[in-house]
C-alpha cells in the first residue's frame, strides 16, 4: 500500500500538462520489475483526483518488459516473463548465459519504474 | 471540445529526480560522499552506522540523516555514537524523497551543517525493501543491508531494490551456525539478479568483516574528494 506518492505525482504531472482542460485518460507504462500494484495505485488516484481536472480520467496500464543491455557490445535483449510468474529464474538464466559476444556484463536498462506515456484531454 | 493527446514520456519520479540532481550537484561541489542505506526493518542499518562512526571519526566527519516513520530513537543512537544525526520523520510514509533531504539540510545548513566540513553523509532510509530505492536522494552509492535471518529469498521478492543498488551488506553473519543451510543462499541469489553488486558479509555484533567495509567507505570518500580537486 505504498502507491500514494506515485498517484500524487502522476496527478501533479498530469494537471500541469493539461492546464485547465479536463483529462479523460492517462496511459502509464509500468516496468515488469516495478513494485507497483495497479489496483492500489488506481484507488489512491481516484481519492486524490476528486475535484480536479483529472477526476474523470481513467488510468491505462501497459507493462514494459525487462530489457538487458550488454556493457561490452551494447546489444540489447528483451526478456518476456509471464505476469503471473516469478522473475528470478528468467533473469538468472540470462545473466548466467551472458551475451552472444561472450561478455557476462549485462545490466537491466528497461522494466524498472513507472512512466507517464500520454494524456488524453478535452 | 476537441480531444487531444499529449505525449508526456516522463518518469513518474521526474519531479523528485530533478530535486535529487540539484542536491547531488551541491554534494559534488563540496566533495561530500553520500550513501543511501536501504533495508527491511531491523536488518542492522543503525548498527552499521554506529560501527562506522566509531571506526572512522573524528578523522572523517560524518553526518547522518535518519529517516524514521515516527521516532527519534535512531538519531539519538547516532548522537550517542558521536556524530551529528538529523531526524526526518515521515509520519508513516514508507520512504524518503529528495525534497525531504533538501528540507532537512536547508533548515539546518546555516546553523548546524557547514558543508565545507563534512566528508560523508549517510542517509538511513525507512526500513522497507519495496520502494525506497526508486526515490533518488542525490546519493553516490545505494547500499542494501540484509541480514542472514531474513531468509534468502529477499532478492527475488524485491528485485527492483536489488537491481538498483550497487552494494549489498549481509549482516548478522555471527548467527550463521544457528541457521539452516539455505540461509547461505542469500549471496548467490542476490548475485543471480545483479552480478555487479559489491558484497560485504559482516557482523556488527562480533566485528567480523567490518574492516573491508571501512576500507571501501574510506576509498569512496577519498575518491570523492579527489574528484573535486580534479574539477577545480
Ligand atoms: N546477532 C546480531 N544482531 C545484530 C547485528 N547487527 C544488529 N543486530 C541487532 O539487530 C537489531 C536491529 O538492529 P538495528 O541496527 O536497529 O537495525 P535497523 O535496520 O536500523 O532497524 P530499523 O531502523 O528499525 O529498520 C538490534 O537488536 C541489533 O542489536 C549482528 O551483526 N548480529
Ligand atoms: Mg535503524
Ligand atoms: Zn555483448
Ligand atoms: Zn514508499
Amino acid at each position: 500500500m505504498h502507491e500514494e506518492p506515485y498517484a500524487q505525482s502522476i496527478l501533479d504531472m498530469a494537471i500541469e500538462k493539461a492546464g485547465d482542460r479536463s483529462i479523460t485518460e492517462i496511459v502509464l507504462e509500468v516496468g515488469r520489475f516495478s513494485a507497483i500494484d495497479p489496483k492500489s495505485l488506481e484507488m489512491f488516484f481516484v481519492c486524490l483526483s476528486k475535484g480536479t481536472v483529472a477526476q474523470k480520467a481513467s488510468l491505462i496500464f501497459e507493462i514494459v518488459p525487462v530489457t538487458l543491455e550488454c556493457k561490452m557490445c551494447h546489444k540489447t535483449k528483451t526478456i518476456d516473463i509471464p505476469q503471473d510468474r516469478p522473475v528470478q529464474p528468467f533473469l538468472a538464466s540470462h545473466f548466467r548465459d551472458g551475451c552472444s559476444c561472450g561478455s557476462k556484463k549485462l545490466t537491466v536498462t528497461q522494466g524498472l519504474g513507472i512512466e507517464i506515456a500520454t494524456l488524453k484531454i478535452e | 471540445m476537441t480531444k487531444k493527446i499529449i505525449e508526456v514520456r516522463q518518469s513518474v519520479t521526474a519531479a523528485n529526480d530533478s530535486v535529487a540532481e540539484k542536491i547531488r550537484k551541491c554534494f559534488d561541489r563540496y566533495g561530500i560522499w553520500v550513501l543511501n542505506l536501504i533495508s527491511s526493518p531491523g536488518a542492522g542499518k543503525t548498527s552499521l552506522i554506529e560501527k562506522t562512526i566509531e571506526a572512522l571519526s573524528p578523522n572523517i566527519a560524518i553526518t547522518v540523516i535518519e529517516g524514521d516513520p515516527y521516532t527519534s530513537m535512531d538519531s539519538d543512537r547516532i548522537n550517542a555514537a558521536g556524530a551529528r544525526g538529523i531526524q526526518i520523520n515521515t509520519h508513516g510514509g514508507c520512504h524518503l524523497d529528495a525534497r525531504m533531504i533538501e528540507n532537512a539540510l536547508c533548515e539546518t545548513s546555516e546553523k548546524i551543517i557547514d558543508f565545507g566540513t563534512v566528508d560523508m553523509i549517510i542517509i538511513e532510509n525507512v526500513g522497507n525493501l519495496l520502494c525506497p530505492a526508486v526515490w533518488d536522494l542525490g546519493q553516490d552509492n545505494t547500499t542494501v543491508v540484509t541480514s542472514l535471518t531474513e531468509g534468502s529469498d529477499k532478492p527475488f521478492k524485491y528485485p527492483e531494490t536489488f537491481i538498483r543498488a550497487d552494494t549489498l551488506v549481509i549482516n548478522k553473519m555471527d548467527l550463521k551456525p544457528y541457521l539452516p543451510p539455505p540461509s547461505a543462499e542469500l549471496k548467490p541469489n542476490a548475485m543471480s539478479i545483479n552480478p555487479a553488486l559489491k558484497i560485504f558479509e559482516l557482523s556488527c555484533t562480533n566485528g567480523d568483516g567490518l574492516s573491508d567495509w571501512y576500507e571501501w567507505v574510506k576509498m569512496n570518500i577519498r575518491k570523492k574528494k579527489t574528484g573535486i580537486h580534479a574539477k577545480a
